[in-house]
């Protein structure tokens, strides 16, 4: 039986600011750089789900596409629209960086997809900007 | 165990022409002799370790500083053969590997990828 791969992205838009209570303003700016700044500042994000699997003979899908926007949509509508310091318990007490906030969606989306026992997350690219992005594979 | 790969892009424009080595003429043929330019893209990717307080892998500061000193100060608005010897997009590619690799403090560089046009893009090291 063939597998394959899907990946299928999403998009959503939050807030969030990057700044550990404890440093100086000194030790935020060194770490942070541009990314420091005093309210926060907001990306419209990109995530890329990648979903392996076998390829069903009947249907010759791995998974529905409905299922894959549904997995996706459900994990980012916690976060679409919102600031993540002050609206989205986890990031009140961690940093809401790229690094973070992907770890925090594969939390989600591999939970959801206990419910799809045939299909496999592999990986997860978020885009903070197109020119700054992380991958989390699942290993 | 997570594997996080986090990759920054940064663009340069430089100018350079190719050409084969005179006793290699026959073989090679004509290669991009002409001068001609490129916006190069240069995405660097690291891995590394989450530091817990501040949830960085890498600092931006010190990405976009290593991206700026390392890249695009010595690149931008250049012309290559001024510069290197060989500058195919390989040889382009393992200078900006050792270039970022040599500045880098904390977290590890794992790979480079020059894209040099729409078409075509050279990854050091080779996947």
């Amino acid at each position: 039986m063939s597998r394959c791969t899907l990946s299928r992205k999403v998009h959503f838009s939050c807030l969030h600011k990057y700044e550990v209570d404890s440093f100086s303003e000194k030790e935020n700016i060194e770490t942070f750089g541009a990314c420091y700044t005093k309210h926060g500042h907001g990306h419209s994000y990109e995530l890329v789900g990648y979903f392996s699997g076998k390829i069903d003979e009947e249907t010759g899908m791995i998974i529905n596409l409905k299922d894959v926007d549904d997995i996706l949509k459900t994990a980012t509508s916690e976060l679409d629209g919102k600031h993540l310091n002050f609206e989205v318990e986890k990031f009140k007490t961690k940093v809401p960086t790229t690094e973070n906030l992907v770890l925090h969606l594969a939390d989600h989306i591999l939970g959801s997809m206990k419910s799809f026992p045939q299909i496999e997350l592999t990986r997860l690219r978020l885009y903070e900007t197109e020119d700054l992005w992380v991958e989390w594979e699942n290993g | 165990m997570d594997r996080l790969k986090l990759t920054a892009q940064t663009d340069f424009c430089s100018s350079h022409s190719l050409g084969a080595p005179e006793h290699r003429r026959e073989e090679l043929g004509e290669v991009c002799d002409i001068e001609h330019g490129h916006q190069y893209f240069l995405r660097a990717s690291f891995e590394g370790q989450i530091d817990p307080k501040t949830g960085l892998m890498i600092s931006r500061a010190e990405i976009q500083t290593l991206l700026e000193d390392c890249i695009r100060l010595p690149l931008h608005n250049r012309n290559l053969n001024k510069i290197f010897k060989q500058t195919s997009g390989e040889a382009i590619a393992k200078w900006c590997y050792e270039s970022l690799q040599s500045k880098l403090s904390t977290a590890k560089l794992t790979s480079v990828e020059l894209i040099e046009t729409k078409k075509n893009g050279f990854h050091y090291p080779a996947l």
